[in-house]
């Protein structure tokens, strides 16, 4: 007997007994029962399956230039954030302390009272401006 | 006509060079339509491989299922003229492991004083129980016995000549294809394909003449 041709096809150098070996074998194969046919068609599904759901390597790096972008913006946030919390915080300072003293003009009991006196407002700026003359006259004096 | 023309293999792989999602998106579908086909294409034989080899039923549906997800998991994206080899050295390295586990246990349960038999605990399927109604012809019937008389003989091979055998007379692989199957060289699978042809001859020499 002479050993099997060492490649190519293998019908070529196939004897007569290694092909009714394989049919006989082929044979067997058509045979098998309907249990195990619909469990390998089972697993066969689901390697199939796992290979749908799964994404290839390289698609999942499609998402890098978004993600890029995002941790850009990100970034940007974070270099300017601090300037645009004080320049708020400044702004709300300064009207908060506005709205502290309109309120202490609007509780002045004094400036209300000026009024119901009957006192002219126009009367009042010029006792003002007045009062002011004469400290400047007398600071300038001494 | 155009000379661009092209007839696709059933196994052929578009590139999946662009990166759009829709293209993407088909390839994906190409190559799970080509591992299908595939996979379909070998999955009797590799269960009749791995039933020579394991003796076993549910051992060799757990063998075949285990290689098909591996090689879904990891090699789908090869070229599909390469998948054949690797399923079957997939293959081949899970009949091993089962072997070796079956051994190991087989050990340790001879040490147990009271071993029961799994196989007894198994419910039996009726209707693989049922008897058959389809008559045997005496063609059939001789070609049932010739049929056990070369499972047993494939079974009392060792396990590399078996393999080998099973792998080039069953599923066709070429010699290179088998030794990468196998893992070994080329000069291996000549050597252990000669052996195995002239056991099985020397056994089955009473049902080929």
């Amino acid at each position: 007997m002479s050993p099997p041709a060492p490649m190519g096809s293998m019908n070529d150098a196939m004897s007569e007994f290694e092909k009714r070996t394989r049919e006989l074998l082929e044979d067997s194969v058509q045979h098998v029962d309907g249990r195990i046919r619909s469990r390998l068609n089972q697993a066969r599904h689901a390697a199939v399956e796992q290979v749908s759901r799964s994404r290839p390597l390289w698609r999942r790096f499609t998402l890098v230039p978004a993600a890029g972008a995002v941790a850009a913006a990100l970034l940007v946030a974070l270099v300017f954030w601090p300037h645009s919390h004080t320049g708020t915080s400044l702004t709300t300072e300064a009207g908060a302390r506005a709205g502290v003293e309109d309120l202490d003009l609007l509780a002045d009991s004094d400036a209300l009272d000026l009024v119901s006196d009957g006192m002219d407002t126009g009367q009042f700026y010029e006792w003002a401006v007045d009062q002011a003359d004469s400290n400047e006259a007398s600071s300038t004096g001494a | 006509m155009s000379g661009f023309v092209t007839l696709a293999s059933p196994y052929s792989m578009p590139s999946a060079s662009h990166g759009d999602v829709e293209l993407s998106d088909s390839t994906t579908n190409n190559q799970s339509r080509a591992l299908n086909q595939f996979l379909a294409g070998v999955e009797l034989k590799a269960f009749k491989i791995a039933q020579a080899a394991l003796r076993h039923e549910d051992d060799a549906l757990d063998a075949v299922q285990d290689a098909m997800l591996q090689l879904a998991r990891a090699y789908s994206d090869r070229p599909a003229e390469e998948w054949k080899p690797l399923f079957y050295r997939i293959l081949e390295n899970r009949i091993r492991d089962m072997q070796r586990r079956r051994t190991v246990r087989g050990r340790v349960m001879s040490w147990l004083p009271f071993r029961g038999n799994d196989e007894d605990d198994e419910e039996q399927d009726p209707i693989a129980q049922a008897p058959s109604f389809d008559p045997q012809p005496p063609r059939k019937l001789e070609i049932s016995e010739t049929m056990d008389a070369l499972e047993k003989a494939l079974e009392a091979l060792p396990r590399r000549q078996q393999q080998v055998f099973m792998l080039r007379t069953l599923e066709g692989l070429d010699v290179a294809e088998t030794a990468t199957a196998m893992g070994c060289s080329e000069g291996s699978v000549k050597t252990h394909y000669f052996r195995a042809l002239q056991s099985l001859r020397a056994q089955l020499g009473d049902f080929w003449t």
